[in-house]
């Protein structure tokens, strides 16, 4: 500053002093004093050559000198000018300087104080950048456990549900965090592990759920026998009560019509809501659905399905296994039974609630393996049972069981085909009883006519069977009934068969016509078979008598009538409405029921009497070589005649025709065997007087043929069978040969009957005794008579002869024709 | 023809209903024994050749009915017999009772020389007796007939009866045939006929 100052002095010194010097010096050195006077260092250098280049240096020094001596004088006027002001502007430094001063520490101080707070305000905000980085970082860590913190609850949800087995939940649980929360914080650590743990999860799930659903299927195999258990109870509920009681058909026929089919789809319904209850009542279902719910979330419903479906085949297979000895009891059955419905229940259940994992298709394939199956076991088994009232139960077991199944929709027509199966054994098995029960009754019996002492027991006898009789009812009190006690205690018999056969067919659902045709049939077979099976072997005691015989075929005489009322019972009990005309046909057939019965009686009637008949004769001890007849008949025939008499008289209940039959045998019996007395080959001879005798025993018979022994029958016909004999005898007693031999095949012959050959055996035996009697030839008449004997033995044998021709070559025609033609030769040789 | 039998004796069984005629014929018979009881209806019989001394014995059996309401058709057969059985059942004193009737019944009905005995019947039922032994015996000796307790049943008895009645009868026939033909006559029967009478008449003399 100095120096500007300086210099603008100089520049107003300089431009003055020109006008000063240059009017006194040169102009030359005044242009180069000013140029030295610029403050141009290099103008110096130029100046001092010009000056050295020149010879005016004296001038030059002078003008120098001249312009110092200026300057000088400039300095000091400039000097006066500025002295007094410089005084003052000292005074005001000296003033200025505590001014100064004071305003120094004054500023210090401030300094100091500002220093202090600065320095404050400096540590807050120190504080308050510490404060704000420990803000942020807590936003930050929240914001990261915000999204951590879902993930980690889901887990631990995850955890908790699994350990709860709720595995669906979890699995879905897994799902969600697996999409949702875990990319959220995938770069965490326990992201990645939990991340790389979660098909394990799954697995874990799966396997945890399979377990369950293991021992879901443990338990409901357990449980499946209750829960048939309970289905059936309900459909015996549903049915109304206990069905073995005979009116419970009746009443259960009468209620359906008015409600045809909306009543029966109803009761269904709520038996199928009933059912349902009850099963889930029994069964948690819940692994199922989980386990099918897990499998079908985790793609492998497929594998699942074929695993249950597998699984609970093998379980029908277990189940549907009889136990061995099912047959002995009806335990057996019922655990078997309930098994299966049990078994069935489930599966139905899971069809209506599994969502396709039992499907109809599966379930219908299930069921008719089943169903084969079951109808074979139930058939094996049901064939050893022998107890009638245990096949009732079982039937009634089999027939809940259809109809528990029929309600849960599945087709039973194989079962009802069973049921008629197992009736027919059933009613073999009662056939059984029955015959052991017929066998006792008849055992017991003594086959004597009922006779009843007072109106009580006259009125019992009516309540048990059938009878009306006017004479009896109107008789004095020891009455005695036509029938033995067998009638009214067979005819109980056979209604307590039939009501155990209809036992069988209530609730089969059968009509009322294949009931009755069931019933008509057995009861058909019960008499013809099992009844008159009982009579057989009873007639094959030989302690029978023929008079039991007799009562016993009165006795079926009497329950033949009354099949009329079995029939009258059937139709009753049966419910079934049937014509007049109907029930008069049914009843005609079953009259045949024991016709059969009494057929075997009569003919072992004639069979006892035919032995008895013999036993006399076996006593009969002809001496063939007698000379004279006794005069009277054998005793053995004596006897023999009063026994028959005697017999028949007690004949007088029996059937006429019977009777007459019985004694038609009785008399051709007694004519055949004297004639094969006489014909026998044992008897080598016979003499007159035998056969004088026999002709006697045979008029005794006759006597007997002809005194009606039983009524209605013509005389004719029982002397017909003494007839050969007889015309033996008359030809034999009157030696009438020229008359046999003249109407030799006469239709009105004398000897029709007497056969050629018969003759000759008997002449000859007669010759035979002749012959004993030696002396006799001696006389004449003898002689004549002996050749006489031997005329008429060779006239006899070529009768015979020439008959056996004819017989061979006319076997068809019946004999009278075929001896015309020998009759004519006959007629030269008697000549 | 050769002879099947030496003789034939007619007998006959007598009792009141129930005692067992007819199980004791059916054991004697048939050798066995049937439980159930069959009542007898009117009249029945069994034949059985026995043995005896060489001779062979047809016995026809009459099994008669012992009810009451038979007994016109039994009493017929008293005539030709010639043995009767009376039958009472031990554990039973109407039976043992009632043969005094059955006793009347033989002299009414039967011939005079007919052979008689006692039967009481079902001794194996010794726990059920009613009638003693001595009574039955004391009885017989009432009569002059043989006694015997038997049992169908049990199979006592039954055979030795029937063979001493047989033999009883036996002796009694060969007895009479002596007594008819001493001499050997060829004409047996002429005199058979009016013999029959004396014989009765001899035999109710025996009685007497």
């Amino acid at each position: 500053m100095d120096h500007d100052k300086e210099r603008n002095w100089d520049m107003a010194h300089s431009a003055r002093r020109p006008t000063i010097f240059n009017l006194s010096l040169q102009p030359q050195f005044e242009h180069l004093l000013s140029e030295l006077e610029t403050n141009e260092v290099s103008g110096v250098s130029v100046v001092v050559r010009a000056i050295y280049d020149g010879d005016e240096h004296q001038k030059f020094m002078e003008c120098l000198d001249a312009r110092i001596k200026s300057h000088d004088k400039d300095i000091e006027r400039m000097c006066n000018f500025h002295y007094q002001g410089f005084i003052d502007s000292i005074r005001e430094l000296l003033q200025v300087r505590t001014q100064a001063q004071k305003l120094n520490t004054e500023v210090v101080r401030l300094d100091e104080e500002l220093q202090q707070s600065a320095n404050r305000v400096i540590s807050k905000g120190e504080e308050l950048v510490q404060a704000r980085r420990v803000e942020s970082n807590i936003a930050s860590a929240i914001d990261s456990l915000t999204i951590c913190l879902p993930v980690l609850s889901t887990y631990a949800k995850l955890q908790r549900q699994m350990q709860e087995k709720r595995y669906y939940p979890a699995l879905k649980t897994l799902e969600q965090l697996e999409h949702l929360y875990l990319p959220r914080v995938a770069n965490y650590q326990f992201a990645h592990q939990m991340r790389d743990s979660i098909p394990k999860l799954r697995e874990n799930i799966k396997d945890a759920s399979m377990s369950d659903l293991k021992d879901f299927l443990e338990n409901i195999r357990k449980f499946s026998p209750k829960i048939g258990e309970v289905a059936m109870r309900h459909t015996a509920e549903q049915m109304g009560g206990d069905p073995g009681t005979v009116g419970g058909i009746k009443k259960r026929n009468v209620v359906p019509p008015p409600n045809p089919f909306t009543g029966k789809i109803e009761t269904d319904e709520n038996e199928y809501d009933e059912e349902d209850l009850s099963a889930q009542d029994l069964i948690d279902f819940s692994p199922v659905y989980r386990c099918l719910h897990i499998f079908s979330v985790l793609g492998s419903r497929d594998t699942f399905e074929t695993y249950y479906r597998q699984q609970r085949k093998q379980q029908a297979r277990l189940v549907l296994q009889p136990p061995t000895n099912m047959h002995e009891s009806l335990e057996g059955y019922r655990t078997y039974i309930y098994g299966i419905v049990g078994f069935l229940v489930t599966e139905d259940h899971l069809l209506n609630t599994g969502n396709g994992l039992v499907s109809r298709s599966y379930l219908d394939e299930l069921w008719g393996m089943a169903l084969s199956k079951i109808v074979n076991a139930l058939r094996t088994h049901s064939a050893y049972c022998t107890d009638a009232t245990l096949m009732l139960k079982i039937k009634n077991l089999i027939m809940l069981f259809l109809t528990t199944l029929q309600n849960y929709g599945y087709p039973v027509n194989q079962l009802l085909e069973l049921l008629t199966e197992i009736r027919d054994h059933y009613n073999e098995v009662l056939m059984q009883r029955w015959v052991q029960v017929f066998r006792e009754i008849l055992d017991e019996e003594c086959f004597l006519p009922i006779e009843v002492e007072t109106q009580e027991e006259y009125d019992n006898v009516l309540s048990s069977f059938p009878f009306h009789d006017e004479s009896l009812e109107t008789a004095p009190c020891p009455k005695i009934f036509p029938f033995s006690s067998m009638v009214p205690k067979v005819y109980q018999q056979v209604k307590e068969f039939i009501y155990a056969c209809l036992k069988f067919s209530e609730d089969l659902n059968l009509s009322q016509g294949e009931v009755d045709d069931m019933i008509r049939k057995s009861t058909n077979l019960l008499l013809t078979r099992t009844f008159s099976g009982c009579l057989t072997s009873i007639f094959r005691k030989p302690s029978l008598a023929l008079l039991q015989v007799v009562q016993i075929i009165i006795d079926t005489g009497y329950l033949e009538n009354a099949t009329v009322f079995l029939e009258e019972f059937v139709s009753n009990i049966s419910g079934s409405n049937r014509t007049d005309g109907h029930l008069t046909l049914r009843s005609q057939g079953q009259s045949a029921m024991f016709r059969v019965a009494r057929d075997d009686a009569e003919r072992q009637i004639c069979d006892k009497l035919r032995g008895k008949v013999g036993e006399f004769l076996e006593l009969e001890n002809y001496d063939w070589l007698l000379v004279e007849p006794q005069g009277h008949a054998s005793s053995f025939v004596t006897d023999l005649i009063a026994f028959l008499q005697s017999t028949f008289l007690s004949f007088t209940n029996l059937p006429d025709e019977v009777a007459q039959q019985a004694c038609c045998t009785a008399c051709e019996h007694i004519a055949n065997s004297l004639m094969g007395l006489m014909l026998s080959d044992d008897v080598k001879q016979i003499s007159m007087g035998a056969l004088q005798q026999i002709n006697l025993d045979t008029i005794q018979c006759e006597q007997f043929a002809a005194s009606e022994p039983v009524p209605g029958l013509e005389e004719q016909v029982l002397l017909r069978y003494f007839a050969d004999l007889r015309q033996l005898l008359d030809l034999f007693m009157t030696w009438d040969w020229p008359t046999y031999f003249h109407d030799y095949g006469q239709e009105n012959s004398k000897y029709q009957h007497v056969n050629p050959s018969t003759a000759t055996i008997l002449v000859e035996k007669l010759r035979e005794a002749d012959k004993r009697t030696m002396f006799s030839v001696l006389k004449k008449s003898e002689r004549d008579k002996k050749k006489l004997l031997e005329t008429v033995l060779k006239q006899l044998r070529q009768l015979a002869q020439t008959q056996q021709q004819q017989q061979q070559s006319q076997t068809q025609l019946p004999q009278s024709s075929q001896l015309l033609q020998p009759q004519q030769q006959m007629q030269a040789p008697i000549q | 023809m050769a002879k099947t039998y030496d003789y034939l004796f007619k007998l006959l069984l007598i009792g009141d209903s129930g005692v067992g005629k007819t199980c004791v014929l059916f054991r004697f018979s048939e050798d066995a024994f049937n439980t159930s009881f069959i009542s007898t209806i009117g009249i029945d019989f069994k034949i059985r050749t026995i043995e005896m001394d060489g001779k062979k014995i047809k016995l026809q059996i009459w099994d008669t009915a012992g009810q009451e309401r038979f007994r016109t058709i039994t009493t017929a057969y008293y005539r030709g017999a010639m043995g009767i059985m009376l039958v009472y059942d031990i554990t039973n004193e109407k039976s043992f009772e009632n043969i005094k009737n059955w006793i009347r019944n033989i002299e009414e009905n039967a011939s005079a020389d007919v052979e008689k005995m006692l039967l009481g019947n079902k001794c194996e039922l010794n726990e059920k007796r009613q009638v003693s032994k001595e009574r039955g015996e004391q009885l017989a000796v009432e009569y002059g007939i043989k006694f015997m307790e038997t049992s169908a049943k049990g199979s006592i008895n039954v055979e030795e009866a029937f063979y001493t009645l047989a033999r009883d009868i036996k002796a009694k026939t060969e007895k009479k045939l002596e007594a008819s033909n001493p001499p050997k006559g060829g004409h047996q029967l002429k005199p058979a006929e009016p013999q029959r009478k004396p014989t009765n008449w001899l035999s109710r003399c025996s009685l007497l």
